[in-house]
């Protein structure tokens, strides 16, 4: 098991381990193999559920100090990923419950990565991001259950297996829950009159 | 027409065959014809909704797994029984020790409640249950900015009230001197604590739609302390006990109690001298102490609702009069030489101090009148001290120039 006081001066290892697939199999992650590849997207699913980076970062941090407080539990292999996730989904009903309900998610436009066609013009990359941001906001006018499943698809990448473990639900559930999200948003989008 | 089952499927392999391509980088490019007409109608939001990558703030990932070792620290979770025993335990041995050591050596100690006990005591004297406790202070500030020449002088007026049924409800107001309203801020209740609320005007701190600021309670702020590693925490447990963050009438008096009681209370992540502490001097009739301090690294913190909070270090050389009998200040002196090279000279002159009866009060400071459309942002107590903490990680760097640049400056004061 890893020694905790030693991960932060491990940062090579965390940008190796985070460049690595999910394709572990069976194989135990270490701590630090797990925390690598999972951070990045924790904090993009959690940052698209709250208002601001600082939300985020603290609900992050609750997410991942529960997670090494508890990592003997970890499952292993690629199961200790939607462990964490489901951890991190926990973590953000409790929020929603106690602290802000209903609270919609906003993202500046530097936050947003960088768009998959390099070939775009830097006007048309930030009209993209702009209009990428604007969509969150609808996903956010959405209910609890919508957002969740959308950006646990879209923005964490995670299969329909993996949700169905997250959510507690099951896989043909997911389907279904994606499709009716996907046509409400859709339906959202008509009412405002977008193309 | 397919079912929704058959449908689901469809659209799913076809948002996964987007999302993947996605991942593997290879652009918009479409994996699939959109072959139905709902799947070509949700064929671009499929892929904006794809294009959705968000990154964390830089450092972020590694700040966090600097705080497992204190995860690690933490007490393996037990019954609440078992817990409960361990507290009482605990507390018998703490008072047994307390009692030990006050009987015999501590006079500081006893020093230092006294003045606790006497400061509660004056409160009540200066204001009681049914009552308010009304100030309003003249405040005059020179700025002058680090790379242009000139300064900027503004005054304003701030007003506050304190509860005579509860010192922690506090309420506050600023105003320009031509009587515009920049911020409210007012303490209420909930859960069985007090927390405050501030009202940020349309343009006042970088808030052009003006916002209503949901700030963390004293409790957030203490849990919020636990999180960090423990050489960190020293320094924060002092950038809270000064009471740097705004209060009005609570914070002064928490500050002034900072500086006499714990005048030696300088570690090197907040270094603070007491120059000099007189208690026979009067002002405007008032006896007071007058208490010159220096720190030469405190903390601005200034919170922004749409981009990072501003949090500078800064020398700060401090002239207070304080009123001996409530420890609240009569008049303060204050220079500030920032890290980015500002400086700024405020003093704060009380202009009137009175109980009013709860019936005299034309309107309710409690109660903040908010326009509709503000914005509401609620601020993060860990947010806000691991700003801090990162402030206090450029104390060294900042103390030695700092000593260097004001090492020829005149004293404030007279």
């Amino acid at each position: 098991m890893v020694d905790a006081r030693s991960v932060p001066q491990r940062g090579a290892l965390f940008r190796s381990a985070a460049a690595r697939s999910e394709s572990t199999g069976a194989r135990e992650l270490t701590f630090e193999e797990l925390y690598a590849d999972a951070f990045p997207k924790i904090y993009a699913f959690m940052r698209c559920q709250v208002a601001t980076t600082e939300t985020a970062q603290e609900l992050v941090s609750r997410v991942f100090l529960k997670a090494y407080r508890h990592r003997d539990k970890s499952p292993k292999g690629a199961a200790a990923m939607q462990w964490v996730f489901r951890i991190a989904h926990n973590t953000l009903i409790d929020y929603w419950r106690v602290d802000r309900p209903r609270e919609r998610a906003s993202l500046s436009i530097d936050e947003i990565g960088e768009l998959p066609l390099p070939s775009r013009s830097p006007d048309a990359a930030y009209e993209r991001k702009r209009q990428i941001g604007d969509l969150l906001q609808l996903v956010s006018d959405l209910g609890e259950d919508d957002r969740a499943i959308l950006t646990l698809k879209f923005v964490a990448h995670r299969t329909n297996r993996d949700i169905a473990g997250i959510l507690q639900i099951s896989e043909g559930a997911v389907s279904m829950r994606l499709l009716r999200s996907l046509r409400r948003l859709r339906e959202r989008l008509n009412q405002l009159g977008w193309d | 027409m397919r079912s929704d089952r058959e449908q689901a499927r469809r659209v799913i392999a076809y948002v996964d065959d987007v999302v993947l391509h996605r991942r593997a980088g290879a652009g918009g490019a479409d994996p699939l014809s959109a072959d139905d007409r709902e799947l070509a109608q949700l064929r671009q939001l499929v892929h904006c909704l794809s294009d959705l990558d968000v990154v964390a703030p830089e450092g972020f990932q590694e700040r966090l797994a600097a705080r497992f070792g204190e995860a690690e620290a933490e007490p393996p979770a037990r019954s609440q029984a078992a817990t409960l025993r361990a507290v009482l335990v605990a507390a018998t041995l703490f008072l047994a020790a307390v009692v030990l050591v006050r009987s015999v050596v501590d006079v500081r100690v006893l020093s230092a409640q006294s003045v606790l006990s006497r400061s509660d005591a004056a409160l009540t004297e200066l204001v009681r249950p049914g009552q308010f406790l009304y100030r309003r202070w003249k405040v005059t500030s020179t700025s002058t900015a680090g790379s242009t020449p000139g300064t900027t002088q503004t005054e304003r007026i701030i007003e506050e009230w304190m509860d005579g049924a509860n010192v922690d409800r506090v309420a506050g107001r600023w105003s320009t001197k031509d009587g515009q309203l920049q911020i409210a801020y007012a303490t209420g209740l909930e859960d069985g604590r007090y927390r405050p609320t501030v009202y940020f005007s349309p343009g006042v701190y970088d808030e052009p739609r003006g916002l209503l600021n949901i700030e963390p309670t004293r409790q957030e702020f203490e849990q919020a302390l636990q999180t960090f590693p423990q050489p960190v925490q020293r320094g924060l447990k002092v950038y809270l006990d000064r009471n740097y963050i705004y209060a009005p009438i609570t914070g002064e008096r928490n500050f002034n109690r900072a500086i006499l009681e714990s005048p030696e209370q300088s570690i090197p992540e907040m270094p603070r001298v007491v120059v000099s502490l007189h208690d026979s001097h009067m002002l405007n009739a008032t006896p007071v102490y007058c208490v010159r301090i220096v720190d030469s690294a405190a903390v601005t913190f200034n919170w922004r609702s749409s981009r990072p909070s501003v949090i500078r270090l800064g020398r700060a050389e401090i002239l207070r009069y304080i009123a001996r009998d409530s420890f609240l200040s009569v008049r303060t002196e204050e220079r500030w030489v920032l890290e980015d090279g500002r400086q700024r000279f405020t003093t704060r002159e009380l202009v009137e101090t009175r109980a009013i009866d709860g019936g005299e009060l034309t309107s309710d400071p409690f109660v903040i009148d908010v326009p509709p459309g503000t914005p509401v942002e609620r601020q993060s107590a860990v947010a806000h001290l691991s700003g801090v903490a990162g402030a206090l990680a450029r104390v060294p760097a900042f103390t030695s120039r700092s000593h260097r640049e004001t090492a020829t400056a005149p004293a404030i004061g007279h």
